[in-house]
């Protein structure tokens, strides 16, 4: 596998992470 | 959700995905050239002459994964020593030679032995598949063990499984005799009801011939029985007629 599709997967997860954990603090926010 | 929200995602998705290309574009060669010259560095101490380490995949990608080519003069051994020791470079992915499925560094791994009759081993050294007196019926305590042992020796399935009765030497040795080899066949029968395959098991009874090491022959610790993995014969697949060239 090369190291751009490793790096874009790794990036990829971050950014799912990432975007989980800001919907979270948002809808907690929101209450 | 707001209509803009897919389109800020799918935004996201693809800024995080061209920020790791360019990341990749900028260290990823020189990762993969420093990887390469450590991994020179180690063919070169394990003594894998004419071996080729390339950290590139066949689009000419650099990655961290190395493939090996060359060094078909050199043994397994050799060849497998080089391969794990580049594996073992900090960095390093993976490792396969050109021409090769097989992951290399998981040679080792993948053709350890079947560890059942250690497992059933240390099942039965601290206990012991007892019977009731002078009788071949397994008693009710020990059908745990056997379950226990029936699971050990499920990896070894297509291995010829010998189960040996052993008594002490009160009594007659013809009844002694009997009583071992009738004990042996009701430990198999146990098995087979666990669904151990009854032709690959064998049994034996020894009467008092074989007193446990440092015993004398009439102590009752010798009433036991033994199990041995004796072969193990490798799944072959089912034969198939291929006709030939004509």
């Amino acid at each position: 596998m090369p190291i751009w599709m490793e790096l874009s997967i790794l990036a990829l997860i971050a950014y799912g992470i990432g975007l989980a954990l800001g919907w979270a603090v948002i809808s907690r926010g929101g209450k | 959700m707001a209509p803009r929200q897919p389109i800020l995602i799918a935004l996201g998705v693809l800024a995080s995905t061209m920020l790791a290309v360019l990341g990749a574009k900028i260290g990823g060669l020189a990762m993969a050239q420093r990887l390469q010259a450590q991994a020179q560095e180690v063919v070169a101490r394990q003594g894998g002459h004419g071996v080729t380490v390339r950290f590139q995949t066949g689009n000419g990608w650099p990655t961290r994964h190395a493939v090996l080519d060359g060094g078909k003069h050199l043994n397994d051994a050799t060849r497998a020593s080089t391969a794990r020791a580049i594996a073992a470079i900090p960095g390093v992915g993976g490792v396969r030679w050109f021409n090769a499925s097989a992951l290399v560094a998981r040679e080792q791994e993948a053709l350890r032995p079947l560890h059942c009759q250690d497992d059933v081993a240390a099942l039965l050294r601290a206990r012991t598949i007892r019977f009731e007196e002078s009788s071949a019926a397994i008693d009710k305590s020990s059908r745990e063990l056997v379950d226990e042992v029936a699971t050990a020796l499920r990896p070894c399935l297509g291995s010829i499984i010998s189960i040996t009765g052993h008594t002490d030497s009160s009594g007659a040795e013809p009844g002694n005799l009997a009583l071992s080899q009738e004990r042996a066949d009701a430990v198999r029968d146990a098995l087979v009801q666990r669904g151990i395959p009854r032709d690959g098991i064998r049994t034996l009874g020894m009467g008092s011939g074989m007193p446990v090491n440092g015993l004398e022959p009439d102590d009752p610790a010798n009433r036991r029985i033994e199990f041995a993995v004796i072969a193990t014969v490798p799944l072959k697949p089912t034969p198939v007629d291929v006709p030939g060239p004509r």
